[in-house]
């Protein structure tokens, strides 16, 4: 094929059709499998339209077919999939989608082909599925909908897949910072970015599309006596060349939050998927904290709702006209063209210019005037004015136009007797709504506007401006004038007062074309035989009617809030960009209200769609979560050991050997400790050094037991509270001198504790004279605990002496072991004898391998955490998080000897006295042992108060913490249990999968209960 | 017994960097001193400067460097001040007794961070996309000290010198391969932004 059947000739338009693309580029792409062919230069839309494509998809209820509709990010309808496999996007705007050699785009929500559908039958019943359908429908049986209703009309309904495999592509996200951000590369924009440039701001100016100057080509108008298109060409040179100008084309500004912080997505590599390869990021998100924003976002032209007005072939005529300014392409042959406004005038002027025929020019004005429509009159094209399309004549099942009835507007009630136009495709006009979805992002107030008949901006407490169309500006000169005061005076805010001198430039000259005022056509009556069969559609994408509207509001929807959510309206992935206004006009009348009595909804981001992907940046794969290292990771990742999460530290769990299995590995971790010697890391701990004179004071009222009376050289465990009274974080605090003591808190705390402590100290205690300083990470620190650990220590140099008499349990001690510096705290929670030893990080790696080869000839081993859990669940040692949830007390653990009945106050002192938390029928902490000691209970599992009640049970309690304690070799569990203290030696039981386990309440230190092993 | 050895947050990390905009090591010839004092404490501050040679930075996000330290701006009463790693506890030692008597608090935290340096002109285009700071801002200049989110992570920036322009970056110890790896994804020259604000070629009208 040489010639495509919708292309123009090279000559057309005097060689000025086409401006975009490079005929001596052809470029191969395919759609829904067959190949085609466009040129460089060529949108997916354009290049479907040259090659003759009517119908890219199907809508999303019925199922009726659908032509393009828009230019660019308007667009409803070409919704395509893109690309194959990993890389596949569904719901992209084949507008937007540059052409490249090897595209492929398939057309969405057809089966099993676009020509011939087998969901078309949805239009046949389409009387039957009104707005409310479903809500009405599918309510019996209920069951019917999870299974059957829902699955079946989630396949009908839709849009285009989802892919099934990871995304290979990389993204990224960049932040910037500016004094005046620009949205929108129109003349609008560009004169404002150049004026706040001259003013001397840092300026972004950015545009969704790949080229900037908006849609001034597509006008015929000049600026300083020259083609439009001139200017901009200067404009964006100058812009470029400065050194406080940052362009960015194919970015989309997509949502507007406070503070004028504005995220934009820039489609990097979609226009040429090539560079993927490199490892380019296939999407940017721009995260913008700018001074000012200018929105120069333009205007965004209406349909009428007329009959069928969604027949592939019914075309936004300001679209027709940028196909054939860009693409030199054209929908078809011969055209009708329906309006409200003179601007569409310029689509005939183009239509006419390229030689495609004009049958028929409809406005629904009674007597237009102005120099545009005094041309068309001039030329002779066939007028209806007053009137408006009462009905589409269709061939192939709907697929192609073949002509038009017209009928006059004004016979006072009645249709009057129609007029017939032949076309193949219909250009409609009615009228341009201000694209102001970025302003209303940030909560600015919108107001009606009675000439445009459209919402423009009003007041907003963001510091925004918005000029030209967006504004609901449409006179190049004013337009250029607005651009410019508005880049000028952005600028003079921004900046330092004084900073901007002299005044703003003065706007380039353009001529003014004189626009006689639209009026608005909200409804146009069908005409015909079936009539009521006839659809006028609002919501292109969500195939929602005049009909559904006036349903809903039959139906008693008053608010525009609920007519929205009960038909959709505006609610696809578009956000309502063309059906919005003509929506609020059909609401408009049959409410009996004005438009700013409804008010509109509201607009929320993205303003389009943008991908996932742009959305997570970075944080995937590897940078999905920040993860800690211990100074030992290393060797754990050596040692094959396997990891839990604690925070976001990564702990050994336990160190199977070649295949053993985690619970083998576990037992042998315990009674290695038990028997032998064993290392843990325990560097994850927090510690937190505080000194002053005011240390002790400061940590008497942070700690629930008395800290200042701790002697120097000793170590005391002691408890947090939160100020309601509950534990929330425990560990050892140290005193090295009067003034300098070491807080422990729990590994996945420690951030948390030391803010803790800052926040009490700043805003309640600021003249308490203690400093906080944070070392968790400054000390690698392992417990090496068992019975051999004294003689594991002496095998290594050392100038502490480690015997029992001269460093007895919870004190500690610093020095140098195996040539490095440490510190040693002799305390456990393994209930063996124990040393803690910290040495700086960076030795971490080098003492640990120094003591598992001192502990060689004593069979010494690594344990994990979860061993750790055993031993201290054997010794009744409570842990933070499995005894604790944010509603226990020291009370309710049996640690009321770590809470001071002398101190005058600590946190959580007051909340203890309160009724609720001194209630003596609260839950507390016990131990259980099952029946059968070979059973673990499970942890979490409830108990009840009655087990031969039928349920619902009352629920006493649960089950804490739970475990095989290889030890005593049988399970072994913590449970806070009503009145548990009480009922010693009392059976309860556990509802566990159907039956009930019993398990009787023990003492819960269930071990060496004269605590005698940690002074071995 | 071995001689002990000391190892580096990073020295897991073997593999070569290699593809990226800009040089990126780790310094782990740092010794850090966690400093803290009133800033109304004129007597402390001026014994800390005895030691140290010159004045402690009383301006947020400034540092002040003199004859083998660098004091880091931290917060109104906290500063990091740096030296060579070997004599770290030479001067934790001179320190602490110079405020005996005082209300300060002087921390040996050598091993808490790594130093992570960044060379190269593009460093600033990197940086913008590890943190939301201003980083092209005028004020960025050799010298200057903030504390910032970094990636994920908390972490502080200083400016040690330009032509080329030359930053270091300190994170807390366990985070340092995570921050490596964020800084690795971020300086790929595939993904290079350009002189942001800088004359560029003007996109097509």
């Amino acid at each position: 094929m040489t010639v495509l059947p919708h292309r123009l000739a090279e000559a057309a338009l005097g060689g000025q059709a086409g401006r975009l693309i490079d005929r001596t580029k052809t470029i191969r792409f395919t759609f829904d499998g067959k190949t085609m062919s466009g040129f460089a230069g060529d949108t997916l839309a354009s290049a479907l339209m040259a090659n003759g494509v009517r119908v890219v998809g199907r809508s999303f209820k019925y199922h009726r077919p659908r032509g393009l509709l828009g230019l660019g990010s308007e667009e409803p309808n070409g919704l395509v999939t893109i690309g194959e496999d990993n890389r596949l996007e569904p719901n992209v705007r084949a507008t937007q989608v540059e052409l490249y050699d090897g595209l492929t785009a398939r057309s969405q929500n057809r089966w099993p082909s676009l020509q011939f559908d087998v969901g078309e039958i949805n239009n046949r019943f389409s009387r039957y599925i009104p707005a409310g359908f479903y809500y009405k429908t599918f309510m019996h049986p209920r069951a019917f909908w999870k299974h059957i209703y829902e699955p079946v009309i989630r396949r009908a309904a839709g849009l285009g897949p989802a892919p099934k495999e990871a995304d290979p592509d990389r993204y990224e996200h960049v932040h910037i910072h500016c004094d005046v951000l620009v949205v929108g590369g129109g003349i609008a924009g560009l004169a404002a970015a150049r004026s706040a440039m001259e003013a001397g701001a840092r300026v972004i100016l950015a545009d969704e599309n790949s080229r900037l100057g908006g849609v001034s080509d597509l006008n015929d108008e000049k600026i300083e006596g020259e083609n439009a298109l001139a200017w901009i060409s200067k404009t964006t040179e100058e812009l470029a060349a400065s050194e406080t100008v940052h362009l960015l084309t194919r970015t989309t500004a997509t949502g507007h939050f406070d503070h004028n912080y504005v995220v934009m997505c820039e489609r990097v590599c979609d226009h040429d998927p090539a560079r993927l390869k490199n490892g380019a990021p296939r999407h940017r998100l721009w995260k913008v904290r700018t001074k000012e924003v200018v929105l120069a976002t333009g205007s965004i032209e209406r349909p009428i709702a007329f009959a069928d007005n969604d027949k592939p072939g019914v075309m936004l005529a300001s679209a027709v006209r940028g196909y054939i300014a860009r693409y030199a392409v054209t929908p078809g042959s011969a055209a009708v063209l329906f309006t409200n406004n003179d601007d569409a005038y310029r689509t005939f002027t183009a239509l006419y210019d390229a030689g495609v025929t004009l049958t028929r020019i409809i406005d629904s004005r009674p007597a237009p005037d102005s120099i545009l429509t005094d041309k068309a009159k001039a030329l002779g094209i066939p007028l209806s004015f007053g009137s408006g399309i009462s009905s589409v004549k269709t061939e192939d099942g709907g697929k192609c136009i073949a002509g038009v009835s017209v009928t006059s507007l004004t016979g006072g009630g009645g249709l009057n007797r129609p007029i017939g136009a032949e076309c193949d495709f219909i250009c409609m006009s009615g009228g341009f709504n201000p694209a102001v979805h970025l302003f209303s992002h940030g909560g600015g107030k919108l107001i009606y506007d009675e000439m445009l008949q459209a919402f423009r901006p009003g007041e907003t407490r963001e510091r925004i401006r918005v000029v030209g169309a967006a504004n609901g500006v449409f006179e190049t000169a004013k337009i250029l004038a607005e651009g410019i005061s508005a880049g000028w005076s952005a600028a003079r805010d921004a900046l330092p007062k004084g900073a901007v001198k002299g005044r703003a430039p003065r706007p380039p000259k353009a001529d003014a074309q004189p626009i006689s005022p639209s009026e608005p056509v909200w409804f146009v009556p069908a005409h015909g035989e079936k009539n009521e069969g006839n659809k006028h559609f609002l919501d292109f994408q969500n195939d929602v009617t005049v009909a559904d509207v006036e349903l809903a509001n039959r139906e008693g929807y008053r608010s525009v809030e609920h007519v929205k959510r009960y038909t959709t309206l505006g609610m696809a992935t578009d956000q309502g960009k063309t059906s919005n206004i003509n929506a609020l006009g059909i609401l408009s009348e049959a409410l009996g209200k004005t438009i700013p009595e409804i008010g509109t909804t509201t607009f929320r981001p993205p303003y389009t769609p943008f991908s996932f992907g742009a959305f997570v940046g970075p944080v995937r794969g590897k940078l999905f979560q920040p993860v800690r290292r211990t100074p030992v990771q290393s060797w754990h990742e050596d040692m094959g050991a396997e990891f839990e999460p604690i925070g976001q530290w990564r702990r050994p769990y336990c160190y199977p050997k070649g295949s053993e299995r985690r619970s083998d590995a576990v037992k042998r971790e315990v009674m290695a400790v038990r028997n032998a010697a064993g290392l843990l890391d325990a560097s994850t701990l927090g510690k937190i050094e505080v000194r002053g004179p005011d240390a002790g004071t400061f940590l008497d009222l942070i700690y629930t037991n008395t800290m200042s009376t701790l002697k120097v050289g000793r170590c005391r465990y002691g408890l947090m509270l939160n100020d309601s009274g509950f534990l929330f974080d425990d560990g050892v605090t140290v005193r090295f001198a009067d003034e300098h003591f070491l807080v422990h808190t729990t590994s996945g705390n420690s951030d948390h504790i030391g803010g803790w402590l800052e926040r009490w100290h700043q805003t309640e205690w600021p003249h308490l004279k203690v400093f906080m300083t944070p070392v968790t990470e400054q000390w690698a620190q392992f417990a090496l605990a068992g019975p051999k650990a004294h003689a594991v220590l002496e095998a290594l140099e050392s100038d502490i002496d480690f015997s029992g008499r001269a460093f007895p349990f919870l004190s500690f001690k610093a020095g140098r072991l195996a040539g490095v510096p440490v510190r040693v705290y002799r305390i456990s929670f393994s209930g063996e004898l124990s040393f803690e030893i910290a040495t700086p990080a960076g030795f971490g790696q080098y003492l640990w391998t120094a003591l598992m080869k001192a502990g060689e000839g004593f069979d010494i081993a690594p344990y994990g955490t979860e061993a750790l859990h055993v031993m201290r669940a054997e010794k009744g040692f409570i842990a933070i998080g499995d005894e604790t949830d944010g509603t226990v007390t020291p009370l309710d653990l049996g640690l009321s000897w770590a809470v001071s009945k002398k101190k005058k106050d600590f946190i959580g002192k007051r909340a203890l006295e309160l009724p609720d938390l001194a209630r003596n029928d609260r839950r507390h902490f016990i131990g259980l042992l099952t029946e059968d000691p070979q059973r673990v209970l499970p942890e979490g599992a409830q108990a009840v108060a009655d087990p031969r009640a039928r349920p619902p049970h009352r629920v006493i309690g649960y089950v804490s913490s739970t475990y095989f304690s290889p030890t005593l070799e049988r399970s072994i569990a913590f449970g806070l249990i009503e009145r548990g203290r009480e009922r010693m030696g009392e059976t309860i039981h556990f509802a566990v999968g159907g039956t009930m386990m019993p398990a009787e309440i023990v003492d819960p230190v269930f071990y060496d209960k004269e605590a005698e092993r940690q002074n071995v | 017994m071995s001689e002990a050895e000391w190892l580096n947050a990073l020295a897991h990390r073997t593999v070569e960097l290699s593809g990226l905009v800009l040089a990126i090591e780790e310094r782990f010839d740092v010794g850090m001193i966690d400093l803290r004092i009133l800033p109304d404490d004129t007597e402390s501050l001026a014994a800390a400067q005895r030691v140290l040679g010159i004045a402690l930075p009383g301006e947020a996000r400034t540092s002040t460097a003199g004859d083998g330290f660098t004091c880091l701006w931290f917060s109104v009463d906290q500063w990091l001040v740096t030296c060579d790693r070997t004599r770290t506890q030479e001067f934790t030692k001179s320190l602490s007794k110079a405020l005996e008597g005082h209300f300060a608090s002087v921390t040996d935290v050598s091993d808490m961070r790594a130093v992570i340096r960044l060379t190269g002109d593009a460093g600033r285009q990197v940086l913008m996309k590890c943190m939301s700071i201003d980083i092209l801002s005028k004020e960025i200049r050799p010298g200057y000290v903030r504390r910032v989110n970094f990636g994920e992570i908390a972490g502080a920036l200083r400016m040690v010198s330009n032509e080329p322009d030359c930053f270091e970056l300190y994170v807390f110890r366990s985070y340092a391969s995570y921050a490596l790896d964020w800084l690795e994804e971020a300086a790929r020259e595939s993904a290079a932004i350009g002189k942001p604000f800088g004359p560029s070629p003007a996109p097509p009208v």
